[in-house]
């Protein structure tokens, strides 16, 4: 993984003096709150429901063992001995004190990590493909593009005060797992006819209040020109993006408003009258970060029989069908670790979860892990022989459920027991359907089902791609719950459809039960997956079924 | 005048060059540029300091080669000064009681970072 360079650390480094610096200037009255919040955000730091919400940037969700204990350190020593990784592939602190901000943000950087621009009206952390470097079919890793364009984008002078927040994603495989279709820009990584390495550019997508699925900007950008393409898509943003209301300020209305046609005409017409003076990358650079994601050796990894070894133990062979995935290496596996132990708040890990996770892939998988945005933790690179220690050490820590992609691997914004902007609860929600549908042990049967959930229009859940999507709004001061289906955050994307009129707190499960009870007894087959029945019959039936039985 | 100029040195009394004009946020500087490249300063206003058009307005300016005097004017913070600078701004307009609340001091500690950045490390 990419390596911090001197620059990289001083940089991390004079950050926390300046945050140290501004904070002081706040705290003495130079500034106004107004003024002071700008700052605040680009560096993480929220003012949330109770106290303080600090949100650190893992960079493309990808994190050394080292980082990881300081991450546990964290949060034992400043925090409630535990931290919520979320859906941009970060971990936020949601008990943080701001006079000690400035100490957390000083041991992080011991570590090489940061909170920079994890909020704010400016390029956000970039995420990636989680199965990076270890996908089966990537053309290329997408760390390297990921890394450039944060390096890129950390403190980008002209882009630091943007109309709103900027999201960026990438991807190197055709199955996207990045939802690069739901980003502000999305790219993917692809080969051109001529057997060129470039960028195929997606451009206003999101999800929020006004949900849009992102429209193809370029079909092809090349390598060389990437930062000088993506330097004018900014450039448009920042001066013709809506600053009179926030709610239309991200690029996706700019895009809606002007049309595609002419957003496209305007970034093109920028990009080609600053190309010629543009710099070309440092290819030194390059090369120092392609060298730094340089996979591990696998072949010291000979064959292993996992089949005969998963024979032996039911429990040990369901956790190893649910939670790897092929690697490019047939004696590896790519493993998630799920964070979503029935009834526990996902995305939520223990201090002493932490360091087991850091300890078990230092000792057993070349000391590398991932955040996913589905709110788990990736092992890219595991060699099958050591699958079995894995699970032990795992499960005595109560991270070995075995239920990655099924009904309760749900994904769920903080909602309405941290966040400033919820109208209703979502962990709530999510705890009792997973109780539920593992109080029926009836998951396995149901198979592939991707729940969101989200505690306001601001769709931090996103709800808006989940194959069943739930909505939590304030009705007259009553929480109401709206769902969706037939969302579909992947290369395939779909905007979730609304059922009809929402569901009390008391009902919501009853509701989803419902849904889940009809697809079952209606499927063609188990091969039929849930989003296969929806796309098959459409809304009609569990309209029905919700409202009219 | 009573408004203060300040570049990495420091500050200093504003004195207008010969031709100057303020643009205005909503027209494109590319629309007009003939006349702008026979003015000798440009001031581009920040009505607020989240509002960063005209970082992009600066560099706009650079891109066409204008030459003169660029400067962000308006309710900029200290913190800001390295943004206006990297972006092609020669220096930044304050009246004083904006200094009475940010004091040269606190601008010089900014000027220190224009070289901090990473265009410096990506670029050949």
């Amino acid at each position: 993984m990419y390596q911090y360079h001197d620059f990289d650390k001083d940089f991390v480094k004079d950050r926390v003096s300046e945050f140290r610096a501004i904070t002081q200037r706040r705290i003495d009255g130079v500034l106004t709150e107004e003024e002071y919040k700008p700052f605040r955000l680009q560096n993480g730091l929220y003012l949330q429901l109770h106290a303080y919400m600090l949100r650190i940037a893992i960079p493309y969700g990808t994190l050394s063992s080292r980082q990881m204990h300081k991450l546990a350190d964290i949060a034992e020593r400043w925090d409630k001995g535990y931290g919520h990784f979320t859906t941009r592939q970060n971990i936020q602190f949601n008990w943080m004190k701001l006079q000690d901000v400035g100490d957390v943000l000083e041991a992080l950087a011991q570590a090489d990590m940061h909170a920079i621009q994890t909020s704010g009206n400016c390029i956000r952390n970039v995420t990636a493909d989680h199965f990076a470097g270890a996908a089966k079919d990537e053309v290329e890793d997408p760390r390297i593009t990921a890394e450039l364009l944060r390096q890129w984008s950390t403190g980008h002078p002209e882009f630091a005060f943007l109309p709103r927040k900027f999201k960026i994603a990438v991807t190197g495989c055709r199955d996207d797992r990045a939802v690069t279709a739901f980003h502000d820009i999305g790219i993917q990584i692809i080969r051109n006819q001529a057997g060129e390495i470039g960028y195929r550019i997606l451009i206003g997508g999101g999800l929020g209040r006004t949900p849009l699925i992102g429209q193809v900007l370029s079909d092809f950008v090349p390598k060389a020109d990437l930062l000088c393409y993506l330097e004018s898509v900014m450039h448009i943003y920042n001066r013709y993006g809506r600053r009179d209301n926030k709610y239309k300020a991200r690029i996706k209305i700019l895009v809606q408003e002007n049309g595609l046609d002419e957003t496209k005409a305007q970034i093109e017409a920028h990009f080609h009258a600053i190309k010629q003076t543009h710099p070309p990358l440092s290819q030194a650079l390059v090369q120092k970060i392609t060298s730094d994601f340089a996979p591990p050796d696998f072949t010291k990894i000979g064959a292993f029989d996992l089949e005969a070894e998963c024979a032996l133990s039911p429990s040990f062979a369901r956790w190893v069908a649910q939670s790897t995935d092929k690697h490019r290496d047939d004696n590896h596996v790519i493993l998630t670790i799920s964070l979503k132990k029935h009834g526990a708040t996902p995305g939520d890990a223990t201090a002493s979860q932490m360091r087991i996770m850091a300890d078990i892939a230092k000792r057993y998988a070349y000391d590398e892990l991932r955040v996913s945005h589905e709110q788990n933790i990736i092992l890219p690179h595991v060699p099958k022989p050591h699958l079995l220690t894995i699970y032990n050490l795992l499960k005595k820590a109560e991270l070995a459920t075995a239920n990655t992609g099924l009904v309760s691997d749900i994904i769920a914004c903080p909602g309405l027991d941290y966040c400033g902007l919820a109208t209703a609860r979502s962990i709530p929600i999510a705890q009792q359907i997973a109780t539920h549908f593992d109080t029926l042990k009836s998951e396995y049967d149901i198979g592939p089902l991707k729940i969101k959930i989200s505690g306001c229009i601001n769709a931090c859940g996103h709800h808006h791609v989940g194959h069943i999507g739930i909505l939590g709004l304030d009705r007259a001061g009553v929480e109401n719950y709206q769902i969706t289906l037939g969302g579909d955050g992947t290369q395939d994307a779909a905007i979730g459809q609304r059922t009809g009129p929402g569901f009390s707190f008391d009902e919501i499960v009853g509701a989803i039960d419902k849904i889940i009870a009809h697809y079952l007894a209606k499927r063609t087959s188990r091969d039929e997956t849930f989003l296969d029945y929806y796309k098959r019959v459409g809304m009609t039936p569990f309209k029905d079924l919700l409202y009219h039985d | 005048m009573t408004d203060i100029y300040i570049t990495d040195t420091g500050f200093a009394p504003y004195v207008a060059a010969s031709s100057t004009i303020t643009l205005s946020l909503e027209e494109a500087p590319e629309s007009y540029y003939e006349t702008l490249r026979t003015i000798d300063e440009v001031l581009i206003p920040f009505a607020t300091s989240a509002d960063g058009r005209g970082f992009s307005i600066a560099r706009a300016l650079r891109h066409l080669g204008y030459e003169g005097r660029v400067i962000a004017v308006g309710a900029l913070v200290s913190d800001q000064y390295r943004h206006a600078r990297q972006s092609g701004c020669d220096g930044v307009l304050i009246t004083k009681a904006q200094a009475a609340k940010m004091p040269e001091s606190h601008w010089l500690q900014q000027a220190q970072r224009v070289e901090t950045t990473y265009s410096t490390r990506i670029y050949a």
